[in-house]
């Protein structure tokens, strides 16, 4: 089933750039100028995501936000701000959005960031799960150990942490920044590669030895942990 | 004009308050001495009857009191014995007061008396002319309507002066904002009176005040330049890489070069961002960001990050507690960044080791914490150090490398967040760069 988007941004080429973006991932779009609009269109309930700019003409982002979590909208919302502090950060994530992401951005990590958005809905209804199982690696997370082709795999504990976060994202994109943000708890870029080292020890580790590659590097986006061999 | 009305219906109270405590007193008294007489008088009459009440009022009228008003009545047409100017028939009453005296006496005067029944037919009258009080009423009155109009005087008058002065010392400090506002930072209030009273005290904070405003405005006039000045070599670059992408006929080639202008975006990001934070740092905006965490925690976190990006290079990165720092207030998101600065310039300019310490110093001010990464390469010398911590400072060694140069001015921005300081210090060998903080509850 197709999946609808909202974007809800004033600013004409931003808004062209996502909608064409997410067009080719295989996204339907809406697209809405202003507050008021946006408002109107998301009250209808039938997006899975809404993409939506703070700073909007007449009604500011963080109102229709207000607004459609009173009406007990669930959409999904991925704020897009250049405001970008810690405090309007907690702002905006207090006032009921799911994610913030500060401009500029690139795309990559917009679709990647979406992508998580909506596979955290979809599996909202299961049961915790006990393990992952990302094509022959097996994770065992109430024991939290690792195995891959029945042979256990010795990991440090934040080599665990980092196998267990790509796999909860398994094929799906996983940026640098997602990974300072969900592992490390830091929102700031440290401009060097460091996250890039401690995912080369990963993959050393998980791939050393067997045939498959299981841990992709996506250029220009970051990682992507899956059993089919497509790179994207 | 408050305050005249003020003190004026203070002092109506007051008098008020005095005229009415007064009167009551008076009359209080008269009633009392009205009813001993009657009481003598009464007296009188239960010892000997008839003749012993008459000898009574005789000898009462002997002792010359003026404002005597007694009488006797037996039934008949006019008393048989009296005193002053009374009435020709009365009835028993309780105190009051009343101009005595029949038609015919024109002297009746105010009165204060009782008349009482002391048999069936026999009644006794006791009362006192109340003219002499009235009189001294009358002078009190008098005494009291002139407190009034001198304390509205004296009130109206002390109340101008206070006026007066308070808007004189308030209009100073009011002239030296109306200055600073038509455009002058640098008008400061003038301290008259040596700086001891409250107006002075006043004015001395609203220096203060405008102390920190000019600096703000020093940052930012600082910041615009900095901006506009060091943006413009990244920009340069950006757009030759752009214009040399265009030019590519050659796919891949011109794919190639897009991806280094998308490099050298990024680069100009960071450094607005970094700007941006320093100047946020320093106008103490997000200092609402703390939380109690234990220092020691923050060092190891950054261990965790860097430790296999260190190995790589061939550095071995160890964290060091001297000593066990309780939770404190900080704000770990900056500290991070500031702290993952240094460690990126040991990493870059460093040699083979890199410790982050935690340490704790007694200072005369109370004690402190130190945050440091100490490396062992070259170090900085000693006279270069104020210029690596100048915004965009980069030292002549490390001119050739990334960055912006404004790396040790966020960790300087973010230790002053903290009410510390930023200090590059020799590590024998190697350099010792520490972020103290004052320690707080």
């Amino acid at each position: 089933m197709t999946r609808k988007m909202l974007i809800i941004e004033d600013d004409p080429a931003v808004s062209a750039y996502i909608a064409k973006g997410f067009a080719e991932a295989g996204f339907a779009i809406d697209v809405a100028g202003d507050g008021r609009d946006g408002l109107f269109l998301a009250s209808e309930g039938v997006h899975d995501l809404i993409v939506m700019d703070r700073m909007l003409p007449g009604m500011d982002g963080l109102a229709v936000l207000k607004a459609l979590r009173a009406a007990a909208i669930l959409t999904p919302v991925l704020i897009l701000s250049a405001l970008d502090s810690v405090d309007d950060r907690i702002a905006g994530l207090r006032g009921g959005s799911d994610d913030y992401l500060t401009k500029p951005f690139s795309f990559a990590e917009l679709l990647a960031r979406a992508e998580a958005l909506l596979r955290r809905v979809d599996a909202a209804g299961d049961a915790a799960p006990t393990n992952l199982i990302v094509g022959d690696l097996e994770i065992d997370l109430l024991s939290r150990t690792v195995k891959r082709a029945g042979r256990p795999i010795r990991l440090v504990a934040r080599e665990y942490t980092l196998l267990e976060f790509l796999a909860r994202h398994a094929g799906q994109v996983v940026t640098r920044t997602m990974m300072l943000e969900k592992i490390w708890n830091y929102h700031f870029d440290p401009g060097t590669n460091v996250v890039d080292v401690h995912v080369g020890r990963l993959r050393r580790k998980i791939e050393d030895g067997f045939d498959t590659p299981l841990l992709h590097t996506v250029r220009g986006a970051g990682y992507r942990l899956s059993g089919d061999g497509i790179v994207s | 004009m408050l305050t005249t009305a003020l003190v004026f219906l203070c002092n109506l109270g007051v008098l008020g308050l005095l005229y009415g405590q007064l009167r009551d007193d008076a009359l209080a008294r008269l009633r009392d001495q009205v009813a001993a007489q009657a009481n003598d008088l009464e007296a009188a009459w239960r010892d000997d009857g008839r003749a012993g009440l008459t000898r009574a009022i005789a000898d009462m009228r002997a002792s010359g009191d003026a404002a005597l008003v007694v009488a006797a009545y037996d039934g008949a047409r006019a008393p048989f014995a009296q005193v002053g100017t009374v009435p020709v028939r009365v009835e028993p009453a309780r105190f009051a007061i009343a101009a005595l005296g029949g038609r015919m006496d024109d002297q009746a005067r105010d009165t204060g008396y009782e008349v009482r029944r002391v048999d069936r037919d026999m009644l006794i009258l006791s009362g006192r002319l109340i003219d002499d009080r009235q009189q001294m009423q009358h002078a009190l009155e008098r005494a009291l309507l002139w407190s009034a109009l001198l304390s509205i005087l004296l009130g109206g008058a002390g109340a101008l002066v206070i006026v007066v002065y308070v808007s004189r010392r308030l209009r100073v400090i009011a002239a030296a904002v109306d200055r600073v506002s038509a455009g002058d930072i640098r008008q400061r209030a003038a301290i008259v009176s040596g700086g001891t009273d409250a107006f002075d005290g006043l004015a001395q904070r609203v220096n203060m005040m405008l102390d920190r405003i000019e600096r703000l405005l020093d940052e930012l006039r600082l910041m615009t330049d900095g901006f506009a000045h060091d943006l413009r070599s990244p920009l340069a670059r950006l757009r030759a890489k752009v214009e040399r992408a265009a030019e590519e006929a050659d796919a891949p080639a011109a794919v190639a070069a897009m991806d280094a202008a998308l490099l050298e975006t990024d680069l100009l990001m960071r450094m607005l961002t970094t700007l941006l934070q320093i100047g946020r740092a320093e106008a103490l905006a997000d200092q609402g960001d703390l939380e109690r965490i234990a220092p020691s925690s923050i060092l190891e976190e950054l261990a965790d990050l860097y430790e296999p990006l260190a190995q790589d290079a061939g550095v071995a990165l160890s964290v060091k507690a001297d000593a066990d720092v309780p939770p404190m207030p900080l704000n770990r998101e900056m500290l991070s960044q500031a702290l993952s600065n240094l460690i990126d310039n040991a990493l870059r300019y460093g040699g083979t080791k890199i410790v982050l310490r935690l340490g704790v110093h007694e200072t005369s001010d109370g004690r402190r914490i130190a945050l440091a990464v100490e490396d062992n390469g070259p170090g900085i010398a000693p006279d270069q150090r104020s210029q690596a911590l100048r915004r965009f400072g980069k030292l002549d060694s490390a001119r050739s490398g990334p960055g912006a140069g404004l790396g040790l001015a966020l960790v300087e921005a973010v230790a002053r967040l903290h009410g510390g300081h930023l200090s590059l210090e020799d590590n024998g060998p190697g350099l010792a760069a520490l972020i103290f903080l004052p320690m707080r509850q």
